[in-house]
């Protein structure tokens, strides 16, 4: 297969007051064709910027470093104006938080017709109109052809969630960005939202960064994931392998944390950018924690067939221990 | 019988005069015993928190009542609630509105202090609020800080721990951890369990199967402000007989 998209150690820091706070450290993630690659880690971990990385929508004060390679062009060296025919157009992104990122004053349907009326100079906003509503009976959105002229607080939660995705998807993007796509809807509408993705990207075989907390979502979903916490990758591999053997201990210890696995705390909370620890960013919460930890910084080293760890203890893993903490 | 709710309906008006009704909760009775922590499970805009409300005082309903330990909670004077909020406290959904924006951390720690009278001085007071604070993990020195500077996580145990400051009987919690991560879920669910056996029963309202399996005891499913089924946690999720239980089990996205 080959790669859609390279992050090749991408950096990321900004400037606060003056002095420079590294958020991400040394990302590296590879998106094949077809495929949908999760990123999941708790609030603040890095992985929305990330996206918005990839979107070049970081704000005036990041200093970005390293390589975003998609389809052999370095994006983080193209110019905005440059960037600008992609975005939209072969890139997509789904917004967070379907409530807010609606425009309140403009109808939905225009609001879905605009993402294609500046790109495709030949059509004309009529043209559009059947575009947009046939895609919104794509999703199962009720109400017809009457749901183009309503406005956003006149839908419910989930069918904002999906106008956000019909934006993402009129352009028929190669890749897809959805950032916390399940957030905040209920139990019966997230599986509803998940199914839609799973749909679309079988039908327009396009690949997908699926960013999420949500780890039965992305179980549900991706083909590989990469968990992040603290501004680095942590753990990647195929999802069956990361998911159902987790080998780093923030990964065990945030599967180990689900309801369903009898909600388990890891000790200690994420630490602040400004005050991170030495050497591996884990190493104060980590349960196998030994001297060694605190001196350098591991590296993300492979185990098998894809499967890669950012850990120094991973080598020496117990595989029984492994096994035990997953049935 | 610690709560009983009988008969519960409410209706609101809508449309440009008023002419228009909606029932948001119809016909709603069940009863909390002492030491239950019941659930309340339903998609969002199915009158889960028009319940809470009306348990709370914060809205008159329609008809029905709210019996506790006895005594009529809709026709209590708001004199009486007084004493009653002691007994009954509650934790909402988003943390941070929990707080007053514009005082720090320490103010509102101490304000149900200062409301019951429970310390004699000022240094009884600060150290039952030190108490508090490490009870969640916060820093004296993050006392100063307003409800922004923290983390939703951090907040949101705060609320817990400052409602069972006051050693409440009964403990309503409405979506706590729906805007949280999973490992911050896991803080706050084991918050609640440690306090499992003390005596305190516990309405949990979420749309999240997961973590009612995993706390609760007894659970109602709702719809469209009605329960359509009630029972013990085992007998709704092992063997489900209505249409829209199956339906909310169905969706469960498997780990």
């Amino acid at each position: 297969m080959k790669a859609l998209l390279q992050i090749i150690d991408l950096n990321l820091d900004f400037m606060v007051d003056k002095s420079r706070v590294h958020i991400l450290n040394n990302v590296s993630l590879e998106l094949y064709e077809n495929e949908v690659l999760a990123v999941i880690g708790e609030t603040g971990c890095g992985k929305s910027l990330t996206g918005n990385a990839i979107l070049h929508l970081l704000p005036d004060n990041a200093l970005v470093s390293g390589s975003i390679i998609y389809k052999g062009q370095d994006i983080i060296k193209m110019k905005d104006e440059e960037f600008r025919l992609l975005r939209g157009k072969e890139i997509a992104a789904i917004p967070q938080s379907p409530s807010t990122s609606l425009n309140p004053l403009m109808r939905v349907g225009n609001q879905v017709a605009e993402c294609v009326l500046h790109k495709a100079n030949d059509k004309n906003e009529n043209d559009i109109i059947p575009i947009v509503n046939q895609i919104f009976a794509k999703l199962r959105l009720p109400r017809g052809e009457g749901l183009y002229h309503n406005y956003p607080c006149e839908l419910s939660g989930g069918m904002c969630q999906r106008v956000l995705i019909s934006m993402g998807i009129i352009t028929n993007p190669n890749l897809l960005i959805v950032d916390e796509p399940t957030k905040a809807l209920d139990w019966a509408l997230r599986k509803e939202v998940v199914e839609i993705l799973q749909e679309l990207r079988k039908e327009s075989g396009c690949s997908m960064i699926f960013i999420t907390h949500d780890i039965a979502a992305a179980k549900y979903i991706a083909d590989r994931v990469a968990v992040m916490y603290c501004g680095e990758v942590v753990e990647t591999g195929r999802a069956d392998d990361v998911l159902n053997n987790p080998q780093h201990p923030y990964t065990k210890g945030l599967i180990a944390s689900m309801p369903s696995r009898g909600f388990k705390v890891m000790k200690g909370f994420m630490p602040s950018f400004q005050e991170l620890p030495k050497g591996c960013r884990f190493s104060d919460r980590c349960e196998q924690f030994n001297e060694h930890c605190t001196k350098a910084e591991p590296r993300l080293t492979e185990l098998n067939d894809g499967h890669a760890v950012k850990c120094f203890n991973c080598s020496s893993f117990d595989r029984e221990e492994g096994a035990k903490l997953c049935c | 019988m610690l709560l009983e709710v009988k008969r519960l309906t409410e209706k609101y008006h809508t449309g440009f005069f008023g002419q228009k009704s909606v029932k948001a909760v119809d016909d709603v009775s069940f009863t909390i015993n002492e030491g239950d922590i019941f659930g309340l499970v339903g998609e969002s805009g199915c009158g889960k928190s028009t319940v809470t409300k009306i348990i709370l005082g914060l809205l008159k309903p329609t008809l029905g009542s709210v019996l506790y330990e006895g005594r009529d909670l809709t026709k209590v004077t708001r004199k009486d609630w007084y004493h009653l909020r002691k007994e009954i406290q509650v934790v909402f959904q988003h943390p941070q509105s929990m707080f007053n924006p514009r005082r720090n951390i320490y103010f509102s720690c101490a304000e149900p202090i200062k409301l019951y009278k429970m310390a004699h001085n000022k240094a009884e007071e600060e150290e039952l609020v030190y108490e508090l604070i490490e009870r969640v993990g916060l820093s004296r020195d993050q006392l100063e800080k307003y409800p922004h500077e923290i983390s939703g996580g951090q907040a949101q145990r705060l609320s817990i721990v400052r409602a069972l400051s006051l050693n409440p009987k009964l403990l309503i919690c409405d979506e706590p951890t729906s805007m949280l991560d999973v490992s911050v879920q896991a803080q706050i669910l084991n918050l609640l369990k440690i306090n499992k056996g003390h005596n305190l029963s516990m309405l949990y309202i979420s749309h999240d199967l997961e973590i009612i399996r995993a706390i609760c005891n007894r659970v109602a499913v709702m719809r469209r402000g009605k329960i359509v089924e009630m029972g013990t946690v085992e007998e709704v999720f092992e063997n489900p007989q209505h249409e829209y239980t199956k339906h909310l089990l169905a969706s469960n996205l498997v780990v």
